[in-house]
């Protein structure tokens, strides 16, 4: 290697002088942003931001975290503009929420949003995206008695919301693939923020329907149940049922779920198999009957049918009238392309004439450490 | 009459038969030096003869009572020889002495006087007598003190040569264990011995070794070092490619893999050729214990050497590049903790890095009974109060000490570790990941073309040799291990292992 070479070398490795380098006490750490609409029609931005010194230490004198609110003409520099309000840079790749209020979602469109986070480098894919009916930077400032950092326990609230897939869990990175593979509506979760005697509360359940950028309608819990079961993102929930006979009352768990909807083309007619493999078990029943008795169980399996039926239903219904969301369009046009090609236009009334079968098998994998009624 | 004339090389001239012009050749030779005994006497009541030995190099019992005895006692007994065959007489029938050579040369001579042996002159003779006397103190041999062992033997090698040689000896008790000497050094001569097993060791391997050591042309070697330094290929990697060692045992089994070893008299370390990066993992205990753990230790090792030379740069990564890639719970440890630090993490580790290598520096160096005082200071006082006057953050001090720790766990692999480490920092430190990755891949490539000795220095990992992989990143049972490594000749090592009796229906 020639001298001249060597020389270039070494002086690329000085020249740059630590390039990029930002350290960590320069930045804003920003774990939360809610988007709002001002009463001039304006963008309003809040970011939460942390106090490291007040988490780490317990020191309860200074406030855990902050919000800084910015107010401007476009998402992007609101966004920008809270900058003006931070000692430090806003770091946002730590960020996992971003709360729409319906109004934004509505007037501004999350088109903008959902640009800014896909496009630069900074914000996560994987950040959760929630629309709530009231303001988001109240949402965002929610004091919870669990833990200091509000962001941190929407953040675990929307993690742990599988338990009853009762909501729906959609990521920007979700979003932007729904808008990608020309999936008309997204379900983005829905966050609402109630204030009670006893202080404020964040119930996390159902969802928002978004019409490419905007806000179209809201769903019921039973509504967002179907969803999550007709998309195979339902992961564990109970289904609470009674028989005519109200002695016979039980509740199942359900652990495991399979589900999956195929498109059938028959004869040039449209039909979608709801295909679903559930396991479970009984974990509360009031009965007379002895779960050892075997002539009891086809009873038991039918009425679970019956309940994952109903929800999958109501899905349905609301599909109806609002237009698919259940992404069966999508299902389309990857098995039968050339089908999709001649009636994609049409698809919008097609789609509600064709009718669905559903095959649902469950498997009871315990009843408890119990097997009758005390 | 002066012995430094020109033209004829004084290390040729030959003994006279005048005893009187041989001892002042000799003397002036030696420079009349204070340690140089030269007894004259007379033999057979009629002959002159005198001894030349070294003080202190001479065991004085053998002289005493195997050479000075017999000749002044019992050869002016009464038998009267003739003068033509005193030397023969001395030789055959009076002295006691193990070995006895004749020599001519002076400048030899003077080379085995100073070596120890002792010569006897004999008047109107031109041939001394050699009598083997080499008697001088060494250290005893002692356990290894920087190669501590809780299973295995516990002998070391010492400073004399062949004490040495002797320690291997034991171990290898097979006529093919060959000890080649070679005199080293135009001013020290200082004696180096080659050891290899004849038809074990690779042929080109013992003539390669042999002939770069016979090229040395050096004023002195003092330990196997300068021999390692002299003849290897790479001297400018950060990586050894020879082994040194102070256990004649793990010697033993190096040279028994195939390798060729090199004593130099002084040196109480021998130096094994060639080495393989792999062996800087391997201890000798990792073969006397039990394999299960011996192969959870050895990827221990494997571990710390990556934590230790990579772990300031993944920190200064992380603080000051990529911090997305640290969970947020812990970027708000970090942040708080740097919070309010005066310089950036990239200052603070280089500062951090620097002293633990004076840390280090100053406890090797230390007397013993100083060096806890200085790790007291070091750790504690530095470490400790680093942290509460904000000069630096508190993670920054556990990777330090993860450092740290994770360097000494293989000795013989600190020095590669550390230059590794400031090159992967510095890299780091301006780049980011793609700093640290590219360094790597340098190291990797740098590594994959290194071949000491013609023999791939990442055999068997680059290139790939399964069947030496058993005794890698994991120690498999003895039995598996049934050739040697295929990069030093591959040969078979070991039958099965013996299995207990059938299991028979009754005893």
């Amino acid at each position: 290697m020639s001298r001249t070479i060597r020389l270039l070398l070494l002086l690329i490795l000085i020249l740059t002088g630590c390039y990029d380098r930002v350290d960590l006490n320069e930045l804003e750490i920003v774990v939360g942003i809610g988007l709002d609409v001002t009463e001039d029609g304006k963008i309003k931005a809040t970011v939460q931001v942390l106090n490291p010194s007040s988490l780490t230490n317990g020191n309860s004198d200074s406030e855990p975290f902050a919000q800084i609110e910015s107010v401007a003409e476009s998402f992007t520099e609101a966004v920008r503009y809270a900058n003006l309000y931070s000692p430090n840079r806003l770091y946002y790749p730590h960020n996992r929420l971003i709360i729409f209020s319906e109004e934004f979602a509505k007037t501004h469109g999350t088109h903008h949003v959902i640009d800014w986070v896909m496009r630069t480098e900074e914000p996560r894919e994987d950040l959760f995206i929630l629309i709530t009916s009231g303001e988001a930077s109240d949402v965002l400032g929610t004091r919870f008695p669990t833990g200091p950092i509000p962001s941190f326990e929407i953040t675990q609230i929307v993690l742990t919301s599988y338990v009853n897939s009762v909501s729906t869990v959609t990521t920007a990175f979700n979003y932007a693939k729904n808008l990608a593979s020309n999936i008309p509506i997204t379900v983005f979760g829905r966050i609402e923020k109630t204030t009670e005697t006893n202080g404020e509360m964040i119930t996390y359940s159902g969802g928002a329907l978004i019409e490419k950028h905007h806000f179209l309608d809201y769903l019921t819990e039973t509504e967002t149940k179907g969803f999550n079961w007709l998309t195979g993102q339902y992961k564990t929930g109970l289904v609470v049922t009674r028989t005519k006979n109200t002695e016979d009352q039980f509740t199942f768990e359900i652990v495991r779920n399979n589900s999956k909807v195929s498109p059938v083309l028959k004869d040039g007619k449209l039909t979608f198999e709801v295909k679903t493999e559930v396991s479970g078990r009984i974990i509360k029943m009031k009965s007379s009957k002895s779960l050892l008795d075997p002539n009891a169980w086809p009873g038991y399996l039918q009425v679970i049918e019956e309940g994952i039926k109903s929800d999958m239903k109501a899905a349905i219904d609301k599909a109806h009238t609002t237009g698919d969301f259940l992404g069966l369009g999508d299902l389309v046009k990857r098995k039968f392309p050339n089908y999709w090609r001649d009636n994609e236009e049409a698809w919008e009334k097609i789609w509600p004439t064709a009718s669905f079968t559903f095959d649902i098998h469950i498997a009871i994998h315990g009843v408890g450490k119990i097997n009758r009624f005390m | 009459m002066r012995p430094r004339t020109k033209g004829v090389s004084i290390n040729q001239r030959h003994l006279t038969s005048d005893l009187k012009s041989n001892l002042e050749i000799i003397k002036t030779i030696l420079n009349e030096s204070g340690d140089i005994i030269i007894r004259e006497f007379l033999i057979a009541n009629q002959t002159k003869a005198a001894i030349l030995c070294v003080d202190g190099l001479v065991n004085k019992e053998v002289v005493q009572y195997s050479v000075l005895t017999p000749l002044l006692v019992y050869s002016n007994d009464g038998y009267w020889v003739p003068r033509y065959r005193i030397k023969e007489y001395l030789e055959k029938n009076l002295l006691t002495a193990e070995d006895i050579k004749e020599n001519r040369v002076i400048s030899s001579i003077i080379d085995k006087v100073l070596a120890g042996d002792t010569a006897l002159l004999i008047d109107k003779e031109d041939t001394a007598l050699i009598i083997s006397s080499r008697g001088f103190s060494t250290r005893a041999i002692s356990e290894p003190s920087s190669e501590a062992v809780v299973r295995g033997p516990r002998e070391s090698f010492t400073e004399a040569l062949r004490i040495n040689t002797s320690l291997i000896r034991r171990k290898i008790i097979n006529p093919n264990l060959v000890f080649e000497s070679v005199t080293l050094g135009k001013v020290t001569k200082t004696a180096v011995n080659i050891v290899y097993i004849k038809g074990l060791a690779k042929e080109n391997l013992v003539q390669e070794v042999r002939r770069r050591i016979k090229e040395i042309d050096v004023d002195g070697i003092f330990d196997t070092g300068y021999i390692e330094q002299l003849i290897e290929e790479h001297p400018y990697s950060p990586f050894a490619t020879t082994g040194y060692t102070e256990k004649p045992d793990v010697l033993a089994a190096k040279i028994l893999e195939g390798r060729v070893g090199v004593l130099v008299d002084g040196s109480p370390n021998a130096l094994s050729i060639p080495l393989l990066f792999v062996e800087k993992f391997q201890t000798s205990e990792d073969y006397y214990s039990r394999p299960l753990f011996s192969s959870f230790i050895r990827i221990i090792r494997f571990i710390s050497f990556l934590i230790s030379i990579a772990s300031p740069a993944i920190y200064v990564i992380l603080v000051s590049f990529q911090s997305e890639l640290l969970p947020t719970q812990l970027l708000v440890t970090f942040a708080n903790a740097v919070e309010g630090t005066p310089f950036p993490a990239v200052v603070e580790v280089s500062i951090m890095m620097l002293f633990i290598e004076i840390l280090r520096e100053a406890g090797v160096r230390m007397p013993r009974p100083i060096g806890p005082a200085v790790g007291i200071v070091g750790s504690l006082v530095m470490g400790e109060s680093a942290v509460s006057s904000g000069l630096i953050g508190q993670p920054l001090v556990i990777v330090i000490a993860l450092t740290a720790i994770t360097s000494y766990i293989i000795p013989t692999l600190y020095d590669e570790s550390a230059l590794l480490r400031m090159l992967l920092f510095l890299f780091s430190a301006f780049f980011g990941i793609i700093g640290l990755v590219s360094s790597t891949i340098l190291v990797l490539i740098h590594l994959a073309t290194l071949q000491p000795f013609g023999i791939p220095f990442m055999s068997p990992i680059m290139p790939l040799e399964g069947e030496d992989l058993k005794d890698t990143f994991v120690r498999a049972p003895l039995w598996f291990q049934k050739r040697r490594p295929k990069a030093l000749g591959g040969s078979v090592r070991m039958g099965d292992k013996p299995s207990p009796p059938e299991e028979s229906e009754e005893i």
